[in-house]
């Protein structure tokens, strides 16, 4: 019932209601790996599927992100305690050329909604930080946003450029972006492309559950 | 000059497109011209050390390039915002920019006034205009778009949630004073016609709710559209993005003439004008990316087949899905252009 009850409040963005259940929830001992599938990442996927079928935008999806943010502040403490690590980690930014954002955003939303941790490296982001970023982190995922047919061309060079590091079996790459399409998600040899940020974060977790 | 010397600038060309009709021509539509586009464009004239000379260059190329019109911004209607330093980017971040952010913000905003715009550029300028060509005029952004330059993205997304209140009175004072820009251009002679530029959607869906739109954003648009019809002139709509849960308040509540802006991701303009011609003129629409990656031939085949399947029921002017940046190979452009300029 109180996880129902999270999952609602979270899809409606009712930041400080999340939080008192989470606490409510945690004192009733139900278990912190429950609390975050049951509650919040079912809540999450409610969020991610309706906004795939357009009946909620891009605000919604906001505020019920800060909602389940603000749950996890209180979550994750717990959760580190009783030894639950994240089902998987992503390295996710927007590429070199390019300053935008909101694409680049949802996806972080909707995967951190799944329970995959993301490390933001941000914006107008070299292929050389990336290559350091994977070395650093270990990711599952590399996820490349770009937004012109000039910059998606860059892509391709990471892609290249993570081979030539020596990396390329370590991780599965995603691309995504407004002139992206599957047939150039082929072309540049990336292993996943998406066409919003829900089928993102669903095909996230399909690769991530296959290793 | 690109352009045939038998092809002499005429807006009735134009008109007749906005106005769903066979125009007597091929008509060529684009919005935005790169730099260097203008500077092959319009060669040793090419000027841009005043605001003046930067139109004349602008009439010059829209000139040569064999377009029956020029578009331009009025300045002095600008919403600040903060600098973002781009560097050598490309694109921007709809979040770097934000100014107003709380109600203390709102009220210390320095809002542009319509009273600093100098309108009589029209005329000055207008002297410059070929032929019977005229002025399509467009703002700094349009209501939209300003309104997230000005809130940022995620702050106005929380926003509407967090003070609705503040949310709308924004929206109320962006969207009073683009009504204001374009009241005073659809005063002007030189104006045929205007394009109310604003970015309403993304790939999959619209930046914020069709709801949010109809109450904060259309009824401006709706107004300002009346506006051009009064004054016995036309309204383009340029805005990217995913539209079909919008279109009908586009074509039947705001009454724009023509809509600019397709993708082959979203919809591709062939399928765009089956589907809304006759109910809206179709411009533009030859796909970016596709005029980035493919070649000339491709280019021309692609555009002299659009402009076949419009030939005899009209409503359409051929042009790109968005605008001709500098990163559009030259051969591709002028493949544009010269598909426009057969007979």
């Amino acid at each position: 019932m109180i996880l129902e009850e999270m999952s609602l409040a979270l899809q409606n963005g009712r930041a400080k209601e999340v939080m008192a259940l989470v606490q409510q929830a945690l004192e009733a001992k139900i278990s912190p790996k429950s609390i975050l599938e049951e509650g919040m990442i079912k809540g999450m996927s409610i969020v991610g599927a309706k906004f795939k079928r357009n009946e909620i935008f891009v605000p919604e999806v906001l505020i019920a992100a800060r909602a389940m943010n603000k749950g996890l502040e209180i979550l994750k403490p717990v959760l580190a305690n009783a030894g639950i690590v994240p089902i998987g980690k992503a390295l996710i930014c927007t590429v070199k050329g390019d300053l935008h954002d909101i694409g680049k955003n949802l996806v972080k939303m909707m995967l951190e909604g799944q329970g995959i941790t993301c490390i933001d490296l941000g914006v107008d982001v070299e292929a050389e930080t990336i290559v350091e970023a994977i070395k650093e982190h270990h990711p599952d995922l590399v996820c490349l946003s770009a937004l012109l047919s000039t910059t998606m061309m860059s892509q391709g060079e990471i892609i290249s450029d993570i081979k030539a590091a020596g990396l390329r079996d370590q991780v599965k790459i995603l691309v995504g972006g407004a002139p992206v399409t599957k047939e150039f998600a082929i072309e540049i040899q990336a292993d996943g492309y998406a066409p919003d940020a829900a089928s993102a974060a669903e095909l996230a977790l399909k690769i991530i559950s296959k290793r | 000059m690109i352009r045939k010397a038998n092809r002499e600038p005429d807006f009735e060309n134009m008109r007749l497109v906005l106005q769903k009709k066979i125009p007597h021509r091929p008509v060529l539509f684009d919005f935005i011209i790169g730099t260097e586009k203008k500077k092959m464009l319009v060669g040793i004239d090419y000027r841009d050390d005043t605001e003046f000379n930067r139109l004349i260059t602008a009439i010059k190329a829209f000139d040569s390039a064999g377009y029956d019109f020029t578009p331009l911004i009025v300045s002095g209607m600008e919403f600040p915002r903060h600098y973002q330093a781009m560097g050598e980017a490309k694109t921007k971040s709809l979040n770097s920019e934000a100014i107003i952010t709380d109600w203390e913000s709102f009220n210390n905003y320095k809002w542009p006034d319509v009273k600093n715009a100098d309108f009589s550029i029209l005329t000055r300028a207008g002297k410059y205009l070929p032929g019977k060509s005229k002025f399509m005029p467009y703002s700094y952004d349009g209501i939209l778009e300003n309104i997230i330059g000005i809130i940022g993205f995620n702050n106005l997304c929380y926003m509407i949630y967090d003070d609705p209140e503040l949310m709308g009175r924004i929206c109320f004072e962006v969207g009073k004073r683009i009504e204001e820009y374009f009241t005073e251009c659809l005063k002007y002679d030189e104006v045929g016609a205007i394009i109310c530029n604003d970015d309403w959607g993304f790939n999959s869906q619209t930046m914020i709710s069709p709801e949010l739109l109809r109450k904060h954003v259309f009824p401006w648009y709706k107004k300002i559209v009346q506006k051009a019809h009064d004054a016995g002139k036309f309204a383009l709509l340029h805005s990217c993005g995913y539209y079909y849960d919008i279109i009908d308040d586009i074509i039947d509540d705001m009454k724009f003439d023509g809509r600019q802006s397709y993708e082959d991701k979203i919809v591709p303009v062939e399928k765009a004008y089956s589907e809304l011609y006759p109910r809206l003129a179709v411009i533009g629409g030859i796909d970016m990316n596709f005029l980035v990656r493919s070649s000339s031939q491709e280019v021309t085949k692609r555009c002299q087949n659009m402009l076949k399947m419009a030939k005899d029921q009209g409503g359409y002017a051929l042009g790109s899905g968005n605008s001709i940046p500098d990163f559009v190979p030259d051969e591709n452009y002028l493949a544009l252009l010269k598909a426009g300029m057969e007979e």
